[in-house]
């Protein structure tokens, strides 16, 4: 067969008839690319989460959503989550049976969370750092590589926490943070989150703070003086946004820290049947819960798999439906071009060829939009952990 | 050149058929094929170029039996000794003038486009004054240079034989002399024959021969 003749006549077909070919090129592409891009996208979301799940024993909280005290717990959303107490969190330590560490993911600077914690977690996710060290007091704050990143952030600047009560003037102030640290990457959630001590997200809350001493209070600041000379200060008195050496001294909790929020804990078991003894524990708590995160990613990716299967379903018959168009598409161009084949044959084109010229349009379609799927699914699969590392 | 003996052929399911008992043109002769609407001028033509094959005798062009060859061979036979030039002109929208007449290159041999066939397509531009509509796709074109794109087409081969079927039929009186006097030049040129339908008295003086077809057919008849 002739080729080249075969080659051009059929791409000037195709290049004159522009608008049909790139639609039906792009209808072709949807049909192969939309059910393995979910695929693809689903097998990395997967993955990205069961590491990390796999990598968290267990997980307290208070009674509710399971999967949201995970997600809470290991990726840092749901701050809205309802809160268990400090204690519980000791509580689970003094048992004996497992070591729980604290975290509090519920307040944000700017885009970042900001997780309350204790040194525990660094050593639990064997944190290394590229700068700095990790937190020693209230006040400081160890950013993950992307929040340093992103923000240029170096060891010694400061992050300021968003502001919780815009509406209230007299209400908690953003607390300025020392960045004492940079945590080399993980390529998970620890990258975009700010570390700091559980206590200075209870500042944050507003239930900790720091001003000046009441007996150098002016008579605007007081409220009252009794007669055994305690004062109460009211709303006016300057309470100090950030927490340096200098006043360090003057931040206080009013009432137990125990008693004080947090969102989740991680619990470490001390072996296998303290697993189940702790699991056993709080299996009948009506106000407490005890996750283990796998299986929460288990019944998630069950629901997941259902609904991706229903999606790839409906995908094929729409996927048929558009071939079929396409079938249809096609069989009509070669009524409308029936003039132009006649055309040829009298100037002496071999049967071939025009067979050739019949095929060439759905070919090249077909190709072209093999192709095009093919070169996205690898974009895909190259940009989807980065993606899904970044944003979830 | 041209040899026709015994023709006979019919269209299944049809009852017109043509019988031609004997025709032939002469190496480097014009005939002009005249004849009623529906007496089977067309037909003879496809005939003769093999895109019809007859039920009875023979078609030879070049000494070379044109009804005992296959379909591609017959294909392959028109491309490289015959130029069609048809009616209605048949050009392709979505190739340039340039791209048109040079189409029975690409589809011969191995369809490549050389600096031969550059020359020879700028030299009928030339000739028929279409230099400069050669970038130009046929639906910016008028029917006189439509005609003209669909002769250089015929032509851009040097064939040995031209077949016209009405070429100058959409086309005024003016446009009509120049094209049939361009084709007969071009065929006196390459010492080529030329068989043309037309139905235009007045152009009939400028061909070698007329030849009636429904005289054609009363001798078969007889």
């Amino acid at each position: 067969m002739n080729r080249a003749g075969l080659l051009h006549l059929g791409l000037r077909y195709l290049a004159g008839n522009r608008a049909k070919t790139s639609l039906l090129v792009a209808a072709f592409t949807l049909v192969w690319l939309l059910p393995s891009a979910i695929g693809i996208l689903v097998g990395k979301v997967e993955t990205h989460l069961r590491s990390r799940a796999m990598d968290t024993p267990l997980v307290l909280g208070s009674a509710g959503s399971a999967l949201e005290l995970t997600f809470n717990a290991l990726h840092f959303t749901k701050p809205e989550i309802a809160t268990l107490t400090y204690r519980d969190a000791l509580d689970v330590s003094e048992t004996g049976l497992g070591e729980a560490i604290p975290v509090y993911a519920r307040f944000t600077a700017g885009d970042n969370r900001i997780v309350g914690t204790t040194f525990d977690y660094f050593r639990f996710r064997d944190f290394s750092f590229q700068e700095g060290r990790a937190f020693l007091r209230m006040g400081e704050c160890v950013i993950g590589s992307a929040v340093a990143t992103a923000n240029g952030i170096r060891e010694g600047d400061a992050i300021i926490s968003s502001p919780e009560t815009l509406f209230d003037l007299a209400g908690v102030y953003p607390l300025r943070m020392t960045v004492c640290g940079i945590l080399d990457p993980t390529g998970t959630p620890d990258d975009d989150a700010v570390f700091v001590d559980l206590k200075t997200t209870w500042v944050i809350e507003g239930l900790g703070h720091g001003h000046k001493k009441a007996a150098e209070a002016t008579e605007e600041e007081r409220l009252t003086t009794d007669e055994g000379g305690v004062v109460r200060l009211n709303a006016s008195v300057l309470e100090y946004n950030e927490i340096t050496p200098e006043t360090i001294d003057s931040f206080h909790f009013h009432g137990e820290p125990e008693d004080n929020p947090i969102t989740a804990a991680i619990v470490i078991p001390a072996g296998v049947k303290e697993q189940a003894l702790l699991k056993g524990r709080y299996t009948s708590s009506k106000s407490l819960q005890l996750v283990t995160p796998t299986e929460e990613m288990d019944e998630l990716f069950a629901t997941v798999f259902s609904v991706q299967r229903a999606v790839i379903w409906m995908l094929i018959i729409v996927g048929g439906a558009t071939l079929a168009l396409g079938a249809l598409t096609f069989m009509l161009s070669y009524r409308l071009r029936h003039r132009e084949f006649v055309s040829l044959r009298h100037l002496g084109a071999s049967p071939g060829m025009l067979r050739g010229l019949i095929a060439f349009e759905a070919v090249f379609v077909l190709a072209a939009s093999l192709l095009l799927s093919g070169g996205l699914l690898l974009l895909i699969e190259w940009i989807a952990p980065i993606m899904i590392e970044r944003y979830w | 050149m041209i040899s026709c003996q015994d023709l006979k052929f019919s269209y299944p399911g049809e009852s017109f058929d043509l019988r031609v008992k004997s025709l032939a043109v002469e190496k480097g002769e014009s005939v002009a094929l005249v004849g009623p609407s529906g007496c089977g001028k067309t037909t003879l033509l496809n005939l003769i170029a093999g895109i019809l094959l007859p039920g009875e005798g023979s078609v030879e062009v070049e000494d070379v039996r044109v009804n005992g060859m296959n379909l591609t061979q017959r294909q392959a036979f028109r491309l490289g000794n015959m130029g069609m030039v048809p009616q209605n002109f048949e050009l392709l929208d979505y190739l340039t003038v340039a791209e048109n007449i040079l189409t029975p290159i690409r589809l011969s041999g191995r369809g490549i486009v050389q600096s031969e066939h550059r020359e020879r397509l700028a030299e009928l531009a030339g000739r028929t004054g279409m230099s400069d509509l050669l970038q130009k796709f046929p639906t910016g074109l008028s029917q006189g240079e439509r005609q003209r794109t669909a002769l250089c087409r015929g032509l851009v081969g040097n064939p040995a034989l031209i077949l016209a079927d009405e070429p100058t039929g959409n086309l005024d009186p003016g446009n009509q002399d120049r094209i049939v006097s361009l084709l007969l030049e071009e065929a006196r040129r390459l010492e080529a024959s030329v068989l043309m339908i037309t139905h235009e008295p007045g152009l009939l003086g400028r061909f070698d021969r007329v030849v009636d077809l429904v005289e054609l057919r009363k001798g078969a008849d007889s």
